[in-house]
């Protein structure tokens, strides 16, 4: 169960989400500028709301009341970024086991695997193909076992081609490892990772933020519930 | 935000008379408004006006001409200074002046931009910073002065360190001393540029990878930054190298203990032993050549300004 109950401000954005997601995926929609990311950066600790409380499973992460602000090497959050952010001074296999947590039951050969990455941890980060970049980063994530894996817009920057070769890795992710996803994306009309062979949306949530700047609210949430 | 009011000011002057014949007029304006009033003036001229003489040039110059009693028909300014000036003068015919224009100016600052430099900074940052850099644009001679007196047994420094065996005047820790405090201005200032250029997504992925802050700094800011920290060694190096000034205050000349290079070359020239003075001087020419060539080099391939 992750409970989103927060105001954050910048500058005259007011953005506003009180939500409880228990959907194992959960997409974030709306339009550019509703500040999709920035409830991201605030779930990962990388930007401070004024008030309200972000609770991820059991573990309260912020809570402006008590005063409680994790900071995000403590919050346990894999967060792949719109951009993807691979360190440029590390090949793949090092970015992949950068945040290996010690005494974590996931091994590096079941992600390699799973993400077939196997024939690119040699290469550096920048010899990489924006769908390897994906998955090499995907990967680095899962490696510090998250309680939450966030991905903002993982399929914006491949082609249709790639985005098909993409979503079946998520899917392996949601099934094999069980990690819940809160994932952004501005494309509403996304046909949201149908579990393979059996198109049913018994594990799809949606939410949607509603308006841009002034008074972003973050007013429903559709979707049946696992 | 900053908003602020130009205005627009035009007023009839003395000289001016309005009669019904054409009569040629003479007008006085700002240099910004030359595209608008030549296509006003040619306007006025193909509606049966008279012929428009234009005078372009800054307001204060106009203002000045105007109250010094120059035959101008009209004047127009956005600086309503310069129209009190010329009112004041008396140069303007009374109910003439009126408030043709009006516009607000709006400065718009970076937000994000303060706010990001401000992440990293912390109280007395700036006046570190100058202390620190303060070596590079003082007289070697004055810094070394003042670490003499620092650091003399009786200074209070030195006082300091007495007690405890240890000596720093004319010995080679007066050296490294001056050489150090001379050095390190140059070398702080590539460096910070270095860590300035670390794109911060790097080190906010690593912190959500679970890498402390201190992990991150070692893992992927100092990395990020290396180049700018070898060539900031390398001008380091460098500005030590030639350092004189300082060490000659406080570490003296003592051949086979203090006596650096620049201090040898010094001493050689002035008792005459110039072909020694001359084979010190290619070395250190070297020396200087290949550590510059070496901090550009470094700097050229990482893409760093420094």
């Amino acid at each position: 169960m992750i409970a989103l109950d927060f105001t954050l401000r910048q500058g005259s954005f007011d953005l506003q989400i009180h939500e409880r997601l228990d959907a194992r995926i959960t997409a974030l929609t709306g339009p550019s500028g509703a500040g999709k990311t920035t409830v991201l950066d605030a779930i990962a600790g990388l930007r401070t709301p004024q008030e309200g409380s972000i609770t991820v499973g059991s573990r309260v992460l912020f809570s402006a009341d008590s005063g409680l602000n994790l900071p995000p090497h403590l919050r346990h959050i894999g967060y792949v970024t719109q951009d993807v952010a691979l360190f440029p001074h590390m090949n793949a296999r090092r970015n992949v086991v950068y945040g290996r947590r010690r005494g974590q039951k996931l091994s590096l050969d079941v992600v390699v695997e799973m993400l077939e990455i196997q024939g690119l941890l040699d290469r550096g980060a920048g010899q990489l193909s924006g769908g390897e970049r994906q998955r090499v980063a995907l990967a680095r994530a899962l490696m510090s076992a998250p309680a939450l894996l966030l991905l903002d817009e993982p399929l914006a920057a491949v082609d249709v081609e790639l985005r098909r070769r993409i979503l079946p890795y998520l899917e392996r992710v949601r099934d094999v490892l069980g990690v819940p996803i809160l994932y952004v994306t501005h494309d509403t009309g996304l046909r949201f990772l149908p579990r393979s062979g059996a198109p049913d949306n018994s594990d799809r949530a949606r939410s949607t933020i509603a308006s841009a700047p002034a008074a972003s609210r973050w007013p429903e949430s559709r979707g049946d519930r696992p | 935000m900053i908003p602020g009011v130009v205005s627009y000011v035009a007023a009839m002057l003395l000289m001016g008379q309005v009669t019904t014949r054409p009569e040629p007029i003479t007008v006085s304006a700002a240099v910004s408004l030359t595209d608008a009033l030549e296509e006003i003036g040619r306007a006025y001229e193909s509606a049966g006006g008279g012929a428009v003489r234009l005078n372009f040039a800054g307001s204060n110059v106009l203002a000045r001409q105007i109250a010094n009693g120059a035959p101008v028909d009209l004047f127009i300014s956005a600086d309503e200074a310069q129209m009190d000036l010329a009112d004041q003068a008396g140069a303007i015919l009374a109910g003439t002046r009126i408030d043709l224009l009006g516009n607000q100016l709006a400065v718009v600052v970076s937000r994000g931009a303060t706010s990001r430099d401000l992440d990293r900074t912390f109280p007395g940052r700036l006046l570190l910073e100058t202390f620190v850099s303060l070596p590079l644009v003082m007289p070697p001679v004055a810094t070394g002065l003042i670490l003499l007196m620092l650091f003399a047994p009786r200074g209070p420094i030195g006082r300091l360190l007495a007690p405890a065996g240890i000596e720093v005047i004319f010995t080679w820790k007066a050296v490294v001393l001056a050489m150090t405090v001379m050095g390190l201005p140059l070398f702080i200032r590539t460096v910070r540029g270095g860590f300035e250029q670390v794109d911060r997504r790097y080190e906010s992925v690593a912190a959500t990878l679970g890498a402390s802050p201190f992990r991150v700094f070692l893992t992927i800011t100092m990395p990020l930054a290396r180049p700018a920290i070898l060539a900031g060694s390398v001008l380091g190096f460098a500005r030590a190298l030639g350092e004189f000034g300082a060490t000659i205050m406080i570490a003296g000349s003592i051949p086979g203990v203090t006596r650096t290079l620049s201090v040898a070359i010094y001493s050689f020239a002035e008792t005459g032993r110039d072909v020694d003075a001359a084979k010190l001087v290619g070395v250190s020419a070297t020396i200087a050549f290949a550590a510059l060539w070496l901090a550009n080099w470094i700097s050229t391939r990482a893409g760093v300004r420094s």
